[in-house]
C-alpha cells in the first residue's frame, strides 16, 4: 500500500530530495510550512472573497482552512486541497454563505467552486518550494551576505520582529533556496491563478457571487453622472433608527441595496428625478440583509 | 409638466393638500403591513391585486397602471381621499381625493422610489421602484386572497 501514500513524506518540504535539499539544523522547513499556510489562506480567504465581503467572520473559517490546507499541501497537495475544500464547507454552513440551492446545477455549481477552492489551495507548497529558487535567481546570496556580514544591524532588526532564530538559519535558507527549480513556482502560480479564475467564470456563470460586479457597475453609472464616492447613508424608512439602506450624496445621486421577490438581490440607483437601471445580483434575502449591516 | 409644476397647480386648484414629512406614515404601514428589506414583504402579507409594468413602453404602462387603478377603486366610495407618499423623490404626503389618483400617478411613474397610497380602510396601493403593482389590505385582514401559497387565506 505504501506505494499510493509515496506522497506522504517528510521529504516532501524538501522537495521530495533529501539529499540535494537539505535542512540540516531545523530552521528552514518551520518557514516552509508557515509561508505555505500563510499562501493557502491568503488564496482562500480572496476566492471567497464575496462571502467575506457580506460576512467578514467567515474570514477566520477560510482563513484556517486554507492556512491548514496549505501547510499540508507542501507535503502533498492533493491532501491540502482536500482539507481546505472541506474547511470551506464547514466554514460556509456556519456562516450562512451557502447558496440557494434550487437545482442540481445550482449544487454542481456549488460543489465545483468548493473543489476549485481546493486545487487553489493545493498549489500553496508548490509556490513555497520554488519560490525559493526563484528568491535566490533575484539575489539572495547577496542579502545573505549583506546580512551575515552586518549582524549588529540585521540582528538587533530581527530580534525586534521577535524571531532570532531566523539569523542563524538564514544561510541554510537561502542555500535551499538556490537549488530549487524556478519551474515549480510557475506551477504552483498556474495551479492557484488558473483554479481561481475558472472559479471566477463560473461563479459569473451562475451569478452567485457576483455583488462586487453588480457594485462596480452601479459605481460606475453614478460616476458617469458626476457623483464622486461621497455621501450618507439612507435610513430605510421602515426603521430608520436602526437601518440604512443604501447612500446618497448632497445633488441626491445615490443607490440602494434592495431585494424583491421578482427580481432578488440588486442595487438601484438614480440621479436626482432619473431612476436608473437595476444592477442585480444571485443573492438570498439573508445575503442582502448582510450586505446591508456590512457596509451601512 | 414635471410632478413639481404639477403638484403646485393643483394644489392652487384645491385638489391637493401637502402635509409636510411622510416618516409617521411609514411607522403606521410598518404597523400595520409585513415588512421586507425597505418595503412591504407582499409576498409575506399577502395582497389581493398585482400586475408589472416594467419593460412596456410608456404609453402601455399608463394604461395599465390605469386599468389596475380602476380595478382598486372599484367599489370604493368616490369621495374617499387618498394619502400619496414615497421614500424617494417625493419628501412629503399628498392628500388628493380617490378619483384624481390615476392622474396623480401618471407623473410620478418615472420617479426613483418605492410609493404607497394609503386608502381610508387601511388598504394600501403600492408602486414600486422596479415599477411592480401591488394592492392589498393589513397583514391581519382575514380575507386575503393571495398570501405565501397564493390561495385564499
Amino acid at each position: 500500500m505504501t506505494e499510493y501514500l509515496y506522497d506522504l513524506s517528510p521529504y516532501n518540504a524538501m522537495n521530495n530530495n533529501p539529499i540535494t535539499y537539505n535542512d540540516p539544523d531545523g530552521d528552514i522547513a518551520p518557514l516552509l510550512f508557515a509561508a505555505a499556510a500563510v499562501i493557502g489562506a491568503g488564496t482562500n480567504i480572496y476566492n471567497n472573497w464575496d462571502k467575506v465581503s457580506a460576512n467578514p467572520w467567515s474570514a477566520f473559517g477560510y482563513g484556517i482552512s486554507g492556512g491548514v490546507g496549505g501547510a499540508v499541501s507542501l507535503v502533498n497537495p492533493v491532501a491540502g486541497g482536500a482539507i481546505a475544500a472541506g474547511g470551506n464547507v464547514v466554514t460556509d454552513v456556519a456562516t450562512g454563505n451557502i447558496p440557494d440551492f434550487n437545482n442540481f446545477g445550482d449544487v454542481a455549481g456549488y460543489g465545483l467552486n468548493v473543489a476549485l477552492d481546493g486545487v487553489s489551495v493545493g498549489g500553496s507548497g508548490k509556490i513555497v518550494q520554488a519560490t525559493t529558487g526563484l528568491l535566490s535567481d533575484l539575489g539572495v546570496g547577496f542579502a545573505e551576505k549583506l546580512v551575515a556580514g552586518n549582524p549588529e544591524i540585521f540582528g538587533e532588526w530581527i530580534l525586534t520582529y521577535g524571531a532570532p532564530e531566523i539569523a542563524g538559519g538564514l544561510p541554510n535558507v537561502y542555500e535551499t533556496f538556490a537549488q530549487i527549480p524556478t519551474s515549480n513556482f510557475l506551477s504552483g502560480v498556474a495551479s492557484s491563478a488558473g483554479s481561481s479564475f475558472a472559479k471566477g467564470k463560473i461563479s459569473q456563470n451562475l451569478g452567485l457571487d457576483d455583488y462586487n460586479q453588480a457594485r462596480n457597475k452601479a459605481f460606475s453609472w453614478l460616476e458617469d453622472r458626476g457623483w464622486t464616492g461621497g455621501g450618507n447613508p439612507t435610513p430605510d424608512k421602515f426603521n430608520p433608527d436602526a437601518k440604512f439602506n443604501g447612500m446618497k450624496d448632497a445633488q441626491k445621486r445615490g443607490f440602494r441595496v434592495e431585494y424583491d421577490d421578482r427580481n432578488k438581490g440588486h442595487i438601484n440607483v438614480y440621479n436626482k428625478k432619473e431612476k436608473g437601471p437595476h444592477f442585480r445580483f444571485k443573492g438570498s434575502k439573508k445575503t442582502v440583509n448582510k450586505i446591508l449591516r456590512r457596509f451601512f | 409638466m414635471d410632478i413639481e409644476r404639477y403638484i403646485e397647480v393643483n394644489t392652487t386648484l384645491g385638489r391637493v393638500d401637502i402635509e409636510k414629512g411622510n416618516q409617521h406614515y411609514f411607522t403606521k404601514l410598518a404597523s400595520l403591513y409585513e415588512i421586507g428589506i425597505g418595503r412591504i414583504d407582499w409576498k409575506k402579507n399577502g395582497f389581493e391585486k398585482y400586475i408589472s409594468i416594467e419593460n412596456l413602453s410608456k404609453e402601455n404602462k399608463l394604461a395599465r397602471l390605469e386599468e389596475f387603478c380602476t380595478s382598486v377603486l372599484l367599489g370604493m366610495s368616490t369621495n374617499n381621499s387618498v394619502k400619496i407618499f414615497a421614500d424617494g423623490y417625493l419628501e412629503d404626503v399628498y392628500l388628493i381625493p380617490s378619483d384624481f389618483l390615476t392622474d396623480f400617478l401618471k407623473y410620478c411613474i418615472d420617479l426613483p422610489q418605492h410609493l404607497y397610497v394609503l386608502f381610508e380602510n387601511e388598504s394600501c396601493l403600492n408602486y414600486t421602484w422596479e415599477e411592480d403593482l401591488f394592492f392589498g389590505y393589513p397583514k391581519n385582514y382575514k380575507n386575503q386572497r393571495f398570501a405565501i401559497t397564493g390561495r385564499k387565506a
